[in-house]
């Protein structure tokens, strides 16, 4: 918990990167002095960077077109720890903004200050431990990253085409409703239902099909899919992209085993990024599969490992760490 | 009792009291020179004040809210001053502006008045001089005592905030902070940092009516007024927070939630001088581009010229404006022209600070490290996108920021030593011919 201090802050120093707008006869809206600062600083830099519509001063929910991106102004007070994010935008692919911005605003100083953006994907994740089905979501504003900076930069160097419009979990729902069909692996198709996860389809050398293979490779495998896990700084579980910020990093290994074409198991290992890299602690794998359940927790592991063998029921695998959002994978299909 | 004689004002020397012979006259007449200060007695000179139309209790009073005042400023002061450029005078001179004279100006124009309550309450609205003028003609007894509302008042004052704000300093009234914070900050800061004073669930009751009242107020307040700020609760607002108390006890239990916020963040407070130099371990972007591990071959040679040459290009591009604009100022504040001398020669921030006798919140607000860095990377980045190997990079969010803390690393740290960096280079060479 944080040290208090003795006394109260009388003043609060500036936000770094805040745009001090000049004084006004009549008090602007907390949406039009977002509109001037981010106008203020686009000049100030010299940039060509086209803001619109214009006319949208009063309206708080409307989607703000930056140079062809679209991007959603998410606004709270200079010292609020919350924000509300008006999810009305976020229920059609195509409609939802591909960045969302936090802003605070202080009517009362003149100050406006960009917290961070997040992209369209990066506000995915967020939202996937949490109920969306109203009509705004509250966020952390420390959930928001980078400052005035990363939002004029993204808008700069990406082509609009980069980030995408999807609405709120359509991609997640679309890949839990979709069943993966490990058989199709063998082929060296990727679902992309797992693609979405970061998942990689890696070549496996003639060795893994003989025993002691120095890949560590069970015997007879015929295919070996890595999704990149990590943790994030709140110590939540993150894959694909999202683990690069990660310090502690691990793997998760789908080995179906067989010969020819037909996987008769499937081999589900987590792993280091490394080897010989401990797994974090109280890390839980756990397997459905019909009405057996597998469960195993890592405790000084080098290691975890579950062997479910191919069988009519689809397999559900769901990796948790303690009581944080659990990561839970498509149904997969051996048979 | 000293604090109902004693005017603590801004002299010629400083800040300093002065006993005020009219002040403790009255008080012995009234057999109050050895009381403790308190609201009863506050009470009792406002009364007095307002009923024999005398300006001793009045002076009684302006001495009182004085001492308070002084406390705000000096721990203002003493708490910000090793990290901004404050003045103790200056901030001083917006509060404690009372010379202890007997006679008030309505207008600029107009002759000066005995200082009575009456006298006062004829004063035009918006702030006024003395300070405690304005604050004894804003005060209501049902709200909350007299030096609760100094405070508030001071909080709220228009110049002294620009001042501040002009420093890198934010005064935030109370009202702004308790609508700007959530139920769990309410909780975190209560169970941290509160008196213990309340129940942590009646707070949060009353704090969920302020937030959807205060919206409702300020709103009107803007319409009826023009302005965006100086909003003050009043008693019916305070009232409706909560009618099964009186309205001074609702003002105490805001105050006592707003000042927990206060020291819960006054302890996540971080210099922004510290934050602002931060070296970090960003890779090479040569490197990103390529396929391989390989950083010391012909391709890698290659890129580097490349990334070397647009970010020249992006410099050139960028400084001189930057630059010249800063030049400006050099005639009349040498000091900026033997900060960046120094910055171009390799010095922190931390040790630039004292050579110009300025702190390195000042150095960092000068040298404005951080948007300058991004701004010319950004420019470089846009050129090097023209080529297939950094296009390749910048079809993502990741790839594209990787290069560009890439390229602000490159920019701003050298391999060898600060000297070397392209940024500080650039800004020696450029003083070198100007």
């Amino acid at each position: 918990m944080t040290k208090p201090n003795q006394e109260p802050l009388e003043a609060f120093p500036l936000p770094e990167g805040a745009i001090l707008l000049s004084p006004v006869d009549q008090p602007r809206t907390a949406r039009a002095s977002v509109i001037e600062a981010l106008k203020q600083a686009i000049k100030e830099q010299c940039l060509a960077l086209p803001i619109g519509p214009e006319t949208a001063l009063f309206d708080p929910t409307r989607l703000l077109s930056i140079n062809q991106f679209a991007l959603q102004l998410n606004v709270a007070g200079l010292m609020a720890d919350e924000v509300s994010l008006d999810l009305s935008h976020w229920r059609e692919d195509q409609s939802a903004p591909q960045l969302t911005m936090a802003v605070m605003v202080d009517l009362e100083n003149d100050v406006v200050a960009v917290q961070g953006v997040l992209t369209n994907e990066e506000l995915q994740q967020l939202a996937s431990s949490q109920d969306c089905s109203g009509d705004a979501l509250t966020l952390q504003t420390t959930d928001f990253k980078g400052g005035l900076n990363r939002l004029l930069t993204l808008v700069q160097l990406l082509e609009p085409s980069a980030i995408g419009r999807d609405a709120l979990n359509s991609s997640i729902q679309r890949a839990l409703s979709s069943i993966v069909n490990v058989g199709d692996w063998l082929r060296g198709q990727l679902d992309d239902a797992l693609a979405n996860y970061g998942a990689k389809l890696q070549p496996v050398t003639s060795s893994a099909f003989r025993a002691n293979s120095p890949d560590n490779l069970p015997l007879q495998t015929q295919a070996l899919l890595t999704i990149p896990l990590g943790l994030d700084d709140s110590n939540q579980l993150v894959s694909g992209s999202a683990t690069n910020s990660c310090i502690e990093r691990f793997r998760l290994q789908l080995i179906p085993t067989g010969i020819d074409l037909k996987p008769t198991a499937l081999v589900v290992r987590v792993c280091g990024e490394m080897s010989n890299e401990l797994l974090p602690d109280g890390l839980i794998l756990q397997s459905k599969q019909g009405g057996a359940r597998q469960s195993i927790s890592s405790d000084n592991d080098l290691q975890m490992e579950i062997t479910l063998a191919s069988k009519d029921e689809m397999i559900e695998l769901t990796l948790q760490l303690g009581t944080g959002s659990p990561l839970n994978l498509p149904p997969l299909k051996l048979q | 009792m000293a604090t109902y004689s004693e005017l603590r004002t801004l002299t010629a020397k400083g800040i300093g009291g002065k006993e005020l012979p009219q002040a403790l006259a009255y008080l012995a007449s009234e057999a109050l020179q050895a009381v403790e200060p308190s609201r009863k007695i506050d009470d009792q000179l406002l009364t007095a004040s307002i009923q024999n139309e005398d300006t001793a209790p009045l002076l009684c009073l302006r001495c009182h809210i004085s001492h308070p005042l002084e406390a705000w400023i000096r721990t203002l002061f003493g708490r910000f001053k090793d990290n901004y450029d404050l003045d103790l005078t200056a901030i001083a001179s917006y509060g404690l502006d009372d010379s202890g004279s007997d006679k008030l100006r309505l207008t600029r124009q107009s002759a000066p008045k005995p200082f009575t309550h009456s006298a006062l309450t004829e004063l035009p609205e918006g702030m006024v001089s003395p300070f405690s003028a304005e604050v004894l003609r804003t005060y209501d007894r049902e709200r909350c005592g007299l030096p609760h509302w100094a405070r508030q008042k001071i909080q709220c004052h228009n110049e002294l905030k620009a001042y501040l704000r002009q420093q890198g300093l934010l005064l935030i009234s109370d009202w702004a902070l308790l609508a700007d914070t959530s139920p769990t900050r309410i909780n975190d800061s209560w169970q941290t940092c509160g008196d213990g004073a309340f129940p942590l669930e009646q707070l949060l009751g009353l704090h969920q009516n302020y937030k959807l009242h205060y919206r409702e107020a300020m709103n009107a307040y803007r319409q009826r007024t023009g302005k965006g700020s100086g909003w003050q609760p009043d008693l019916e607002f305070l009232q409706a927070l909560n009618p099964n108390q009186p309205a001074d006890q609702t003002m105490l239990q805001l105050k006592a939630m707003a000042d927990a916020i206060r020291k819960l963040i006054s302890g996540r407070w971080i210099s922004s001088s510290d934050a602002g130099e931060s070296s970090w371990d960003g890779p090479d972007p040569a490197s990103m581009a390529l396929d391989d591990d390989t950083t010391d071959g012909p391709d890698a040679k290659n890129l580097r010229e490349q990334i070397d040459g647009a970010l020249q290009r992006a410099l050139s591009g960028f400084m001189p404006a930057e630059m010249d604009k800063e030049a400006k100022k050099f005639t009349k504040a040498p000091e900026r022209r033997l900060a960046w001398k120094l910055y171009g020669e390799g010095m922190s921030q931390r040790e630039i600070g004292p050579h110009c006798d300025h702190q390195q919140a000042w150095v960092s607000k000068l040298l404005d490290e951080k948007r300058r860095s991004t701004a010319i990377a950004t420019a470089a980045a846009l050129e090097l996108k023209r080529q297939v190997v950094f296009a390749q990079l910048m079809t993502s969010v990741e790839g594209t920021e990787r290069l560009l803390e890439a390229l602000r690393n490159h920019l701003l740290e050298s391999e060898r030593d600060k000297g070397d960096a392209p940024l500080r280079i650039w800004v020696h060479n450029y003083l070198l011919q100007a």
